[in-house]
C-alpha cells in the first residue's frame, strides 16, 4: 500500500472523521416539477440526483412487458465534471451498465412490484460529484425519489459502505480511502426488517474480520436511515400542512 | 402582631361597589403578612377588617355556627364563591359590548375604558360569538378569555394608528366616525381571534403521517387498503402520507402520485396511439386509457353501428397528439381505464392551454367544467390535466360532434386572460392548494395587481396565493 496514513495513531481518518463516523448527509425531496418523484442527496462530497417517472405504460420494446409485475428501468450516469478528470462519458459503458443492474435488483426487492403489472417505472440517477460511495448515494437518492413519487415500497432502502484499515473497520469510505486498494463492503439494507438486498465485496478480506466490517456497514445503513426518515417526515409534514389549509 | 405597637399601612373595609373581592383579598393578605399577624389571630383580624357588608355574607352562609370558629381558608372560600357568582362575566361582556365612545371622549381614553372592561370578559366581536359564549356560560376558561383579550388588544393597537392618522389630517373624530372605527376594531379583533384559534386547533387535528415501513397497527381486525402491506400480522405503510380509516379499512394516501381512475371522473388526455377500433389515451394513469371507437359520438351526431369504414377513418377524427376530454366509463381488471365521450360536453379539444398538476390537488366536485366570469372556460380533469380555453358559444360545437376545431385566431386580450389563468393555477399548485372554480377565480382576481409575466416570480406567486387563501377563509366562515 502507498504511504498515505489512512488512520492516524490518534484514531482519526484523513478527513478528520472517527472510524465509525459517516460523512455529513444533506438531502432534499421534490426538486423537479416535471418528474413524478425526485431527490437530491449529498454525502460528504458525493452528490447524486435521482428522478423517478412512473408507473406508466411500457415504452420502447413491448416484449419487455412483464405480465405479473412492474418493469423497473434504471439508468445510471456520471456528469462530465463529476471526477477530477473532465471526461465526457457514454451512458452505455460496462461500469454504468453493471451499476444499473445492481440498482435494478436492489429496487425490485423493495418496491411492491406485483401491484403494477404491465407498467414500467423509470429511475434515473446521476452522479454530479464522485467522492466514493457512488452506489450508496444513488440508492439513497433513488429511495427518496421513489417515496416522493408515491410508489409503494416495503421499506426504505439504505445503502452504505465500509472498509478495513489497520485492523479497524471504517464506515462510509471516501474516494481516497477507496482508491488505496483496501477491502470495500457495499451493503443495501431494508433497515426495519434487517434484510440485506444488495451486497458486494471488492478486494480480499479475511473471514475473521468479515463480521466486524459487515456490522460496521449495517450500522452505517441504519444511521443513513435515521437521517432519511427525518427528511421524509419533514417533507410530508410540510405538504400535509399546506394541503390542510384549504 | 409584634411588639411594635402600630400597624404598617392600612386596609379599609370591603365595599363591593368600589372594589373587586379578589383584589381586596389580595390586599388584605399582603397587609396581614406585612404586619406579621399570627395564624391564631388571623381569623379574628380578618373578620374585623372586612367590614359589615362582607361579614353579613359570611354570617348568612354559616349560621347557626360561629364565624370565629371557622378557619381562615373556609371563610375566604365562602366569600370567593359569593363574589365570583355576583360578578357575572356575561353581564360584564354585554357591558363591554355596549360600551360606546362618548362624544367628548378621546380614542385613547375609550380604548383604556374598553381594556378595563375587557379585563373580566375578553372581547367578543359579534353577536354570533356572543350567543355562543352565552351558551357556554361560565365554563369559559381563562385561557380562551385571554385569547380574546389578546386579539382585541392587537386590533386596538392598529386602531390607534388609524386614529392618529385622522387627527393628523386635522379632522375631528365625530361620533358616527368613531362608531365606525369601533366596528372596524371589533371586526379586526374577530379576524385575529379566529386566526389565533385556528393556529392552535391545527395540531389537535388527528392526522397521522406515516412513512414507508412504519407500523400502522398490529391489530389483525383491520382490512388493508391502498398504501399498506401485511407482514407478520402487522399492517405496514408502503408510501409516505396520511392514514385514513373507513370503518375497518385502512389506507394511506400519498402526497403525490399518478392518477387512480374512478368511474365518472372527468379527464383530459392526449391521444398516444391509434389502434384497431380504439384509441390509447395518455391520462397520467399508470396504463394508457382506452377510448373505443364505439364510445365516441360520430361527427354530425349520427347514431349507427361503426363500420369497417369508420375504423379506417379513425385518424380523421382523432390522431396522435390530439387532446380530448372524456369521462371514465369503467375500470378494467388490470387497472387501465375505459373512457367515453358520449356527451356533447366531451370530445376533441381545440385551441387552449394544457396545464399539468398533481391529481391529488384537484378537488372532486359535481362539475369539473366551468365557464369562468373572467372570460375563459376551464376543464379541471380529475387526472390533474387542466384545460384552459376561450369560451365557446354553445351552439357552435353542437352540430359538428366536437370534431371540427375552430382555428380562428384568438384575440390578444383573451389570450392574456388564458395565460394569466395558467400562471394562477401554477402558483396555486406550487403551494399545494386544492383546485376548484372559486379558488381559481379568487386567485385570478388577486393576481390583477401584477402583470402576467410577474406571476412567474416565486414571491409574487406566494403573495397572490396567500391573498386567495385569506379570501377563501373569509368566504367560508
Amino acid at each position: 500500500m502507498s504511504g498515505l496514513e489512512l488512520l492516524s495513531d490518534q484514531g482519526f481518518r484523513l478527513d478528520g472523521r472517527r472510524p465509525r463516523e459517516l460523512r455529513k448527509i444533506e438531502c432534499k425531496m421534490g426538486v423537479f416539477q416535471q418528474a413524478n418523484g425526485s431527490a437530491y442527496i449529498e454525502q460528504g462530497n458525493t452528490k447524486a440526483l435521482a428522478t423517478v417517472y412512473g408507473p406508466h405504460e411500457v415504452t420502447g420494446n413491448r416484449s419487455k412487458i412483464e405480465h405479473d409485475k412492474v418493469l423497473i428501468n434504471c439508468q445510471y450516469s456520471m456528469a462530465t465534471f463529476s471526477t477530477g478528470e473532465r471526461r465526457s462519458r457514454s451512458t452505455g459503458d460496462r461500469k454504468s451498465q453493471e451499476m444499473q443492474l445492481h440498482l435494478k435488483k436492489t429496487f425490485e426487492a423493495a418496491i411492491l412490484t406485483q401491484l403494477y403489472p404491465r407498467s414500467q417505472i423509470d429511475i434515473y440517477v446521476q452522479i454530479l460529484q464522485a467522492d466514493g460511495g457512488n452506489y450508496s448515494a444513488c440508492v439513497n437518492a433513488a429511495t427518496l425519489a421513489i417515496i416522493d413519487a408515491g410508489i409503494p415500497m416495503k421499506d426504505f432502502v439504505c445503502a452504505s459502505t465500509a472498509g478495513f484499515v489497520s485492523d479497524t473497520p471504517i464506515a462510509d469510505i471516501s474516494y481516497l480511502e477507496e482508491s488505496q486498494g483496501g477491502p470495500e463492503l457495499v451493503v443495501a439494507l431494508l433497515p426495519k426488517s434487517d434484510q440485506i438486498v444488495e451486497f458486494q465485496v471488492n478486494s480480499r478480506l479475511h473471514l475473521d474480520n468479515f463480521e466486524k466490517v459487515l456490522d460496521m456497514a449495517i450500522k452505517g445503513c441504519k444511521d443513513v436511515h435515521a437521517v432519511l426518515t427525518r427528511v421524509v417526515k419533514d417533507h410530508v409534514g410540510q405538504l400535509a400542512s399546506k394541503m390542510s389549509k384549504t | 402582631m409584634d411588639d411594635r405597637g402600630y400597624f404598617i399601612g392600612s386596609v379599609r373595609r370591603f365595599e363591593s361597589a368600589k372594589e373587586d373581592w379578589v383584589m381586596y383579598q389580595k390586599r388584605l393578605e399582603i397587609w396581614l403578612k406585612a404586619n406579621k399577624i399570627s395564624d391564631n389571630d388571623k381569623v379574628d383580624v380578618f373578620l374585623a377588617m372586612i367590614g359589615s357588608e362582607a361579614f353579613e355574607v359570611v354570617l348568612n352562609h354559616i349560621t347557626p355556627e360561629d364565624p370565629s370558629e371557622k378557619s381562615y381558608q373556609e371563610l375566604t372560600n365562602i366569600l370567593d364563591k359569593y363574589y365570583a357568582a355576583t360578578r357575572n362575566q356575561i353581564a360584564l361582556r354585554l357591558k363591554f359590548l355596549s360600551r360606546k365612545q362618548q362624544p367628548n371622549e378621546t380614542i385613547a381614553d375609550y380604548i383604556l375604558e374598553l381594556k378595563k372592561l375587557s379585563r373580566h370578559c375578553g372581547g367578543l366581536a359579534n353577536s354570533k360569538v356572543q350567543a355562543k359564549l352565552l351558551q357556554k356560560g361560565d365554563s369559559l376558561t381563562w385561557k380562551t378569555a385571554h385569547e380574546d383579550a389578546l386579539a382585541i388588544e392587537t386590533a386596538l393597537k392598529d386602531s390607534k394608528k388609524l386614529s392618529g392618522l385622522s387627527e393628523g389630517s386635522g379632522k375631528t373624530v365625530d361620533k358616527s366616525g368613531s362608531s365606525d372605527l369601533t366596528r372596524i376594531v371589533l371586526k379586526m379583533a374577530e379576524i385575529r381571534r379566529i386566526r389565533i384559534k385556528k393556529s392552535q386547533e391545527e395540531p389537535t387535528e388527528v392526522k397521522r403521517l406515516v412513512i414507508p415501513g412504519d407500523i400502522i397497527t398490529s391489530d389483525s381486525d383491520y382490512m388493508r387498503g391502498h398504501g399498506t402491506y401485511l407482514d407478520d400480522n402487522k399492517l405496514l405503510a408502503t408510501v409516505a402520507g396520511v392514514v385514513e380509516t373507513v370503518n375497518k379499512l385502512i389506507h394511506v394516501n400519498p402526497m403525490k402520485t399518478r392518477y387512480y381512475g374512478e368511474v365518472g371522473d372527468v379527464v383530459v388526455g392526449r391521444v398516444a396511439e391509434v389502434s384497431q377500433n380504439r384509441w390509447k389515451i395518455d391520462t397520467n394513469s399508470r396504463l394508457n386509457s382506452i377510448l373505443m371507437l364505439s364510445s365516441v359520438n360520430l361527427p354530425g351526431g349520427e347514431l349507427r353501428r361503426r363500420s369497417a369504414k369508420d375504423e379506417l377513418n379513425m385518424r380523421e377524427y382523432l390522431q396522435e397528439g390530439d387532446l380530448v376530454s372524456a369521462e371514465v366509463q369503467s375500470v378494467y381488471g388490470d387497472g387501465s381505464l375505459s373512457l367515453h365521450t358520449r356527451s356533447l360536453k366531451y370530445g376533441k379539444l381545440g385551441q387552449g392551454i394544457l396545464v399539468k398538476v398533481s391529481p391529488m390537488i384537484v378537488k372532486r366536485s359535481k362539475t369539473h367544467m366551468h365557464n369562468l366570469e373572467c372570460g375563459a372556460s376551464i376543464i379541471l380533469g380529475n387526472n390533474g390535466y387542466i384545460w384552459i380555453s376561450p369560451i365557446l358559444s354553445q351552439d357552435e360545437d353542437a352540430h359538428d360532434g366536437g370534431f371540427i376545431q375552430n382555428l380562428e385566431p384568438v384575440p390578444l386580450e383573451d389570450r392574456e386572460t388564458l395565460v394569466r389563468l395558467k400562471n394562477c393555477i401554477l402558483a396555486l399548485a406550487a403551494q399545494n392548494v386544492m383546485l376548484f372554480d372559486t379558488c381559481i377565480l379568487y386567485c385570478y382576481e388577486s393576481s390583477m395587481r401584477y402583470s402576467v409575466s410577474e406571476l412567474l416570480i416565486p414571491e409574487t406567486m406566494e403573495d397572490v396565493v396567500e391573498e386567495t387563501l385569506q379570501r377563501l377563509e373569509q368566504g367560508g366562515t
